[in-house]
């Protein structure tokens, strides 16, 4: 399992001014985070670019280490037991960098098999398992130089697999990715969770983390702002419901507003905290008039409203 | 235990070597195009330091000295694009995922090492025979025993050297910078002309530095010309070569630590 | 006016980056200063006392020459490989410029830059040479080394050519830049070389650059109207003409630049 406790990071950043002056910035990147992954758990960290994913990330996988605050990798603490941390750990870093362009995709996941112990068959062995499960197929066997950032993003999954860690920390492990593409390694996200592997991921993808999640924490200007299951935190924000009905009839006398809708008929659209109560009586009035009722849509909120109410009442 | 331990180590060391044996070799129109300029890259070589000596251009002696010369010229400037290849390593995102991996910096340069050394042989093999062929040095290795003894101290040296040097150029944005400008220094003040070239004031201020003990002992073992004994030497070449793995692990340890609070090694 | 607009844009554009880049700048500069002294001091030593200071101001300015040279020579093609590299290049031909105009401003900020580089050089090999007073005849040395190496523009084009057709460009410049290092004079008389290579070195126009700025610092200016100059320019024109053929034959029809 994996654990954050009130982690804390500040850096400098550099701003130009004219031709040769510059000033330095610091800037908050981490303040007090914390969180818990539990065995076979996906853990989602979501957030605007900026609010600290990437730092998190780093800390965990002792890239960085935090001015404040302690993290812990299957027990094993990050500052003081960085090579027991790193044993436990898979990780994609960046979807279109991390290789070197004039090996091939199989050379290089064979180098960093290698780079872990593994002897080059075994290596090679592995290598090959990987590139069919992420698809990467005959492109593992042509340079990294002529990769697209799909492929990139394919090879740096297999890369983050091939020490067979039980955690796994996914920085945007989909991006430029085609749908299909992203659909089969959500696919095996999943898998690998159900295999009880610990899952990390960031994404800016909503759907995707919706989606894939057990749990999911808002993270904004190096806070977390909001965690639990997607349907937490909907349900802890408030969010409403939009409650679409559709009435078979040209010109319905009723007391609820409504729409022409795509089909031709007028259709009732309700923003609701209480769906089922509201849609009940929205039912019962169009029945008891005697009209006939077309569709009925009772659209959830997303977790992208969950996202952008977090970060804009910011 | 050790054992794996062990076996890990090596298997860590012959990925990186392999590494950077299959990327030198993919580089195949760099390496026609350093063959191809390396006569012309000589030749401006002797002739610019010849400007000064126009008289000693017949004299075989002073040639292959030279000769010698440029050959560790060669070696030097090869050994400390080892150090640069550490920030393009950030720079490529490839030192982070190395670094998880749990394998050390130094068997990471490794890889550079086979480049470095490569090259080292075929541009530096090029120098020999090319100035023989056009200037009639005589590059027949007096003392071929030792020189073996001596090139090998040398890269153990230069590899500590490179660690530790390309830990210190982390942060900088063009190494090459730093690099062009030791590349001519270490050469001249350590020997790789060799100082019987030179008036004795001159030599003598050679003699104090670190390098010299490294690089004058391939020059006296190549020419068969020892300022000092050469088991002396050996020792003192073995001496410069253990001071310089401390130090390099040493700071090693303290950079890294500073390196990964202050986030060195990430892109952004 | 809107020609003069995208000029200046380019133009500081680039300068700013390369002026940002200090470690660069100090790299480019620092050159000339560490082969030449180390020559100077390897002279001296193997002489066994100082070496004449005219042969340090002799290389110095060579090197300064050898690195505005070279700006000339591949700045575009640089321009145009960055450009396709990072897809900056894209940007640009989507916006309503000409690549004659974008090359030529490129070729512009290179060369301001090379000159600062050149001046920072030039003035102290000049002062170690002729102390304050030859900097005069340095400030002339601009102009005559920088109307010298018009016809340098037309290798410029020629390697553009050459660098939007072939995938790896570097390796072939590296090759150029060491033939032009040897055979034009800049560390040493050609004199000194053998005599294919002279011929080869006296039918480029860079040997004349270099001759015609060195002399001039030392005093003998009329010297440049004894040499073949003129004939130069027919590299300039051969330039542009074998960058048209290319435009025409490969870039038009491939319909963009680069591969």
């Amino acid at each position: 399992m994996l654990q954050v406790n009130e982690i804390y990071k500040e850096y400098k950043t550099r701003e130009r001014k004219g031709l040769f002056n510059s000033s330095y910035r610091t800037v908050k990147a981490l303040d007090g985070v914390s969180f818990e992954v539990e065995k076979g758990e996906i853990f989602s960290l979501v957030g605007p670019n900026g609010a600290g994913k990437t730092t998190t990330i780093k800390i965990i996988a002792t890239l960085l280490i935090p001015d404040k605050g302690e993290a812990y990798v299957n027990g094993y603490s990050v500052i003081k037991e960085p090579k027991k941390v790193r044993e436990n750990l898979g990780i994609v870093l960046y979807a279109n960098k991390g290789f070197y362009s004039r090996l091939t995709g199989i050379e290089n996941l064979v180098y960093y098999g290698r780079l872990y112990g593994m002897s080059k068959q075994e290596a090679l062995r592995r290598a090959k398992e990987l590139v069919d499960s992420v698809s990467l197929g005959k492109d593992a066997y042509r340079t990294v130089d002529e990769y697209s950032l799909g492929m990139m993003a394919k090879l740096s999954i297999a890369k983050c697999l091939i020490n067979d860690a039980p955690i796994l920390l996914f920085d945007e492990p989909t991006i430029g990715l085609d749908p299909i593409s992203a659909r089969k390694i959500r696919n095996l996200i999943k898998e690998l969770a159900e295999k009880g592997k610990t899952v990390l991921l960031t994404s800016h993808n909503m759907w995707e983390v919706e989606n894939l999640s057990n749990r999911v924490a808002i993270i904004n200007k190096g806070k977390i702002v909001i965690s639990g299951s997607p349907w937490e935190v909907k349900n802890k924000l408030k969010l409403k419901h939009m409650i679409e009905v559709e009435v078979l009839n040209d010109n319905p006398k009723l007391d609820l507003d409504f729409k022409i809708g795509e089909r031709g008929f007028p259709v009732i659209k309700v923003i609701s905290e209480k769906p089922t109560e509201d849609l009940l009586r929205i039912v019962d009035e169009i029945r008891t008039k005697g009209y006939e009722i077309g569709n009925i849509k009772i659209i959830e909120p997303s977790l992208e409203e969950a996202f952008a109410k977090v970060v804009e009442e910011k | 235990m050790a054992g794996n331990f062990f076996i890990k180590g090596i298997r860590k060391v012959f990925a990186e070597f392999e590494r950077g044996v299959t990327i030198y070799v993919r580089y195949k129109v760099w390496l026609i195009s350093d063959i191809l300029a390396t006569p012309f890259w000589v030749l401006l070589l002797l002739y610019g330091i010849l400007l000064y000596a126009v008289n000693y251009v017949n004299n075989s002696s002073v040639i292959t000295s030279l000769t010698w010369g440029i050959f560790l010229f060669v070696f030097v400037s090869n050994f400390l694009g080892i150090a640069s290849s550490l920030v393009l390593s950030i720079q490529q995102g490839i030192l982070e995922n190395v670094i998880m991996t749990n394998s050390s910096i130094v068997s990471h340069l490794v890889g550079r090492v086979a480049i470095s050394l490569i090259d080292t042989a075929v541009i530096g093999s090029l120098v020999l025979l090319l100035n023989t062929l056009l200037f009639s040095a005589n590059i027949f290795i007096a003392d071929p025993l030792f020189f073996v003894i001596y090139l090998f101290l040398a890269i153990l040296f230069f590899l500590f050297f490179a660690g530790t040097y390309s830990f210190l150029i982390i942060n900088v944005r063009s190494p090459w910078v730093a690099n062009q400008a030791l590349q001519f220094i270490i050469p001249f003040f350590s020997g790789a002309i060799p100082i019987q070239l030179f008036s004795k004031g001159f030599a003598s201020v050679i003699v104090y530095s670190p390098f010299y003990y490294v690089i004058g002992p391939i020059i006296a073992a190549a020419t068969g010309y020892y300022p000092i004994d050469r088991v002396l030497f050996l020792l003192l070449d073995i001496l410069a070569v253990l001071i310089m793995g401390i130090i390099s692990y040493r700071v090693q340890k303290i950079i890294l630590r500073n390196a990964l609070k202050k986030g060195k090694f990430s892109l952004f | 006016m809107r020609v003069i607009n995208q000029v200046m844009g380019i133009v500081e554009a680039e300068l700013r980056s390369l002026l940002r880049e200090v470690s660069w700048f100090i790299g480019i500069s620092s050159f000339p200063f560490l082969f030449a002294f180390v020559a100077y001091a390897l002279g001296s030593g193997m002489g066994g006392r100082p070496a004449d200071p005219r042969l340090l101001f002799y290389q110095l300015i060579g090197l300064a020459m050898y690195i505005v040279a070279l700006m000339m020579t591949f700045s575009a093609a640089s321009f145009v490989r960055e450009g396709l590299l990072t897809g900056r290049l894209e940007y640009l031909l989507s916006s309503p410029i000409s690549p004659f105009t974008m090359i030529f401003s490129n070729m512009i900020s290179s060369s301001l830059f090379g000159l600062i580089n050149y001046i920072i050089v030039g003035v102290v090999a000049t002062i170690i040479a002729f102390g304050f007073a030859g900097i005069l005849n340095f400030i002339v040395s601009l102009l005559v080394l920088y109307v010298a190496l018009i016809p340098a523009i037309g290798f410029s084009l020629i390697f553009l050519a050459v660098s939007i057709i072939v995938r790896e460009p570097e390796p072939i410049a590296n090759l150029i830049a060491s033939f032009i290092a040897v055979v034009s004079g800049f560390l040493y008389p050609v004199t000194l070389l053998p005599y294919v290579l002279q011929i080869i070195g006296r039918a480029l126009p860079y040997y004349y650059a270099v001759e015609y700025a060195r002399s001039t610092v030392q005093g003998f200016i009329n010297q440049i109207f004894t040499m073949p100059f003129p004939f130069m320019f027919f590299y300039l024109i051969a330039g542009y003409l074998i960058y048209k053929y290319f435009e025409r034959a490969y870039i038009k029809k491939k319909g963009t630049y680069g591969w």
